[in-house]
């Protein structure tokens, strides 16, 4: 029935690719983030033009499932570069791994999840403190640096928190693409003896293990950021 | 080949994903709605218990539940006498579904049921409604607004997530996309891709575009 | 005798709130409670409705023998149902219209139909001016016209008694009138109310009796005249001089 055995054997065989897992989830939120941050930029200064268009992407990648985005991407990238090169850009389309199709796709769908929230936390800023700072005297920009965007981190952790462990959950499908990761490594191993379930249950352990050592991390963060800015606040 | 016969090939699935979506959302509801009850209760092992469930689930990727839900079940089933190999497929991409999504919406129900104001419950008791009909016609319709912006998200991640039953060889617009882009020997590829997306994301619109008609109905219901 | 009370006692965790209150109240009668802030004034009233349950104590309610350390849900309901409360900030139901707001209490609480508890709601909202208001819900009417609202809310179900907990003070200044004409047209009726508020020229003008309350006891009663004029107690005294108020 269940095989504890292989179960147990399997176990450190795929944990040995949870660095994967994790490689690819923080590349994308890092590239996310990058991006989300000029996209917010964009959103909330309603760029000409651009915020529109900006807007319309961030909903198309909110309402679309990252699989679905992740053969977009696969198969439109290189006919992108390909069209870049007719255009005289030097770009070499032969070279793209799966690797690079899956950070450009999660990185993607990170902008658009982090900017929706970046703009909600910096929606629930507390704005009396910015006021204070310009009638003392402050410049706007020195104003939003020291009073805002501290803020503004302590209220995204949450929610950044949240799109990073749905980002590591995400990641379970690259395996499609052919990325050795945990679901893949889970997948090779039990094809052979078609012992599912043990590997599954080895992979969903992991799963939860990282998540939830994510999620104490931002936590801790978040207490520890949340303290310096009050405290700043308070010498302020 | 032309865009209109890709977009009738996908909308086959059409009715798969749409039946995976409705029965999915209507059991998690039914499990959000009664562990969120059992949590309420203050009995510490349910809450307890419920802790644990949404613990898992937040670790868990959707496209494992699935595939826990497909290759687990029969076996469990099997230790008490029960072989539900060839039931439909589709049972089985309900229950991952709604395991997951169940713990979510517990999550936003019990929330939502704790942030209603307690001067409203008082205050019905106060007109001498039973604690029944204070639940019924203050507490209840009060939850469920303060609940659905998070509802609404819940649901279009559910609408994403049915995507991935591909696992377990279900028919829905997905797998017609690969089914036809594999047919196709590498031809269209990223146009098939791209059509599937915008008819997720215009079914994700509608749902968004609902939810904006019901908030505007209960505009002035400001909780 | 309308109602009862005999050494209520209520303490939550190891604060004595309440510190054995006797008080009795006859019908149509107005009882104004006066007293500093955390005195207990709140957990009183909602020791009556039972929002709040004593921890030992009698009541005697329309000729009814109840023990308050042992109530039955039916009992608890029994006395909601005769009696009305109005909040200090106001809790209309926000999901409920004005008119549901007040039709909600005859329909769910006294079984009438809804055709007729609409109606009810309808003269009522009319009798105090806001009718037009009928179809708003909470949040598009200002505080004193929730706070009428509430009273109207209250006084429809007709109840022996309404509970008023500072009715008033979340109000603007501009509104505590229109609020404060409306409970003493209602006193001119004859409903019988106890009234905890910080209106000295309320319970002046309108109270048939002023209990004034101190650390979870009542330290005087008497008529309006008898406490403000003529306090006999220190603490009373203290108190009046300290809200330096013009009444
Ligand atoms: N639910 C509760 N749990 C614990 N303590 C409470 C609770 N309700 C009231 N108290 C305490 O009981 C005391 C009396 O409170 P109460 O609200 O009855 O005072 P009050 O006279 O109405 O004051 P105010 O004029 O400010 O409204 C206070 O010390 C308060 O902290
Ligand atoms: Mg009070």
């Amino acid at each position: 029935m269940f095989d504890s055995n292989f179960a147990i054997q399997s176990f450190p065989k795929i944990l040995a690719v949870a660095p994967m897992t994790i490689y690819l989830s923080i590349i994308a939120a890092i590239i996310g983030l990058v991006l989300a941050i000029l996209i917010a930029v964009i959103r909330e200064r309603k760029v000409f033009v651009l915020s529109p268009i900006v807007g319309i992407i961030v909903s198309f990648i909110r309402g679309t499932p990252i699989i679905v985005q992740m053969y977009v991407v696969y198969y439109g990238l290189p006919q992108l570069l390909i069209a870049l090169q007719r255009w005289g850009i030097n770009t070499d389309s032969s070279g793209i791994s799966a690797i690079i199709v899956a950070i450009t796709a999660y990185s993607l769908n990170a902008a658009a999840n982090i900017s929706e929230s970046i703009r909600s936390a910096y929606h629930s800023v507390d704005y009396k403190q910015y006021e204070a700072a310009i009638s003392v005297g402050m410049t706007p920009l020195r104003a939003m640096i020291r009073i805002i965007v501290p803020q503004l981190i302590a209220n995204l952790i949450p929610n950044f928190s949240n799109i990073f462990i749905d980002l590591i959950k995400d990641t379970a499908l690259v395996y499609n693409i052919g990325i050795v990761e945990i679901m893949a490594k889970a997948n090779i191993i039990s094809s052979v003896g078609f012992k599912y379930i043990e590997t599954y249950l080895d992979a969903l352990i992991i799963y939860i293990i990282i998540c939830w050592i994510f999620a104490k991390l931002f936590q801790i963060s978040e207490v520890i950021i949340r303290q310096r800015v009050f405290a700043t606040q308070r010498i302020n | 080949m032309k865009v209109s016969k890709v977009i009738v090939t996908l909308l086959n699935g059409l009715p798969e994903t749409l039946s995976l979506l409705v029965a999915s959302f209507f059991f998690a509801s039914l499990i959000g709605l009664s562990m969120a009850w059992l949590y309420l209760r203050k009995n510490p092992i349910l809450s307890d218990l419920a802790k644990i469930y949404l613990g898992i689930v937040r670790g868990t990727p959707p496209l494992l539940m699935l595939l826990l839900s497909y290759f687990g079940l029969p076996k469990l089933f099997a230790l008490v006498g029960i072989n539900i190999n060839d039931w439909a497929k589709i049972f089985f991409g309900i229950v991952g579904l709604s395991v997951g999504w169940g713990a979510y919406l517990e999550e936003a129900f019990r929330s939502a049921y704790l942030s209603v104001d307690k001067g409203q419950y008082e205050a019905a008791l106060s007109v001498g409604m039973d604690v029944k009909h204070a639940f019924l016609q203050i507490l209840m319709p009060q939850t469920f607004l303060i609940a659905l912006p998070n509802i609404e998200n819940l649901l279009i991640g559910l609408v994403k997530a049915t995507s991935l039953v591909y696992v377990m060889g279900m028919v829905d617009m997905y797998s017609k996309a690969t089914d036809l882009s594999n047919q196709n020997q590498g031809v269209y590829q990223l146009e098939i891709f791209i059509i599937l997306a915008l008819l997720y994301w215009l079914i994700v619109l509608l749902i968004e575009w609902l939810f904006r008609m019901f908030h505007r109905y209960y505009r002035y219901v400001e909780i | 005798m309308l109602l009862e009370i005999k050494n209520l006692k209520k303490k939550f965790v190891n604060n004595t709130v309440l510190k054995g209150i006797d008080l009795s109240i006859n019908a149509g009668e107005v009882v104004v409670i006066i007293g500093p802030s955390g005195s207990g004034k709140t957990t009183l009233l909602r020791n009556i409705n039972f929002l709040e349950q004593a921890d030992s104590g009698k009541m005697t309610f329309k000729n009814k023998r109840l023990n308050l350390a042992n109530l039955s849900n039916e009992e608890i309901l029994w006395v909601r149902r005769h009696t009305a409360m109005v909040f200090q900030n106001y809790n209309l139901f926000k999901n409920k219209t004005a008119i549901e707001n007040i039709s909600e209490g005859l329909i769910f609480g006294q079984n009438k139909s809804k055709k007729v508890a609409l109606q009810l709601a309808k003269k009522s909202l009319d009798s105090v001016g806001l009718l037009d208001k009928q179809d708003f819900y909470p949040a598009q009417l200002s505080g004193g016209q929730q706070q009428r609202i509430g009273i109207v809310r209250a006084t429809v179900l007709n109840p022996d008694i309404v509970l008023f907990d500072e009715p008033t003070s979340a109000l603007d200044p501009e509104l505590v009138g229109t609020v404060l004409y409306d409970m003493k047209h209602l006193a001119d009726q004859g409903q019988t109310m106890i009234v905890v508020t910080h209106q000295m020229s309320f319970a002046r003008n309108v109270a048939s009796r002023v209990v004034f309350f101190a650390d979870g006891e009542i330290i005087e009663t008497g008529t309006p005249s008898e406490v403000f004029d003529h306090p006999k107690n220190k603490r009373t005294k203290q108190f009046l001089s300290a809200i330096a108020e013009d009444y």
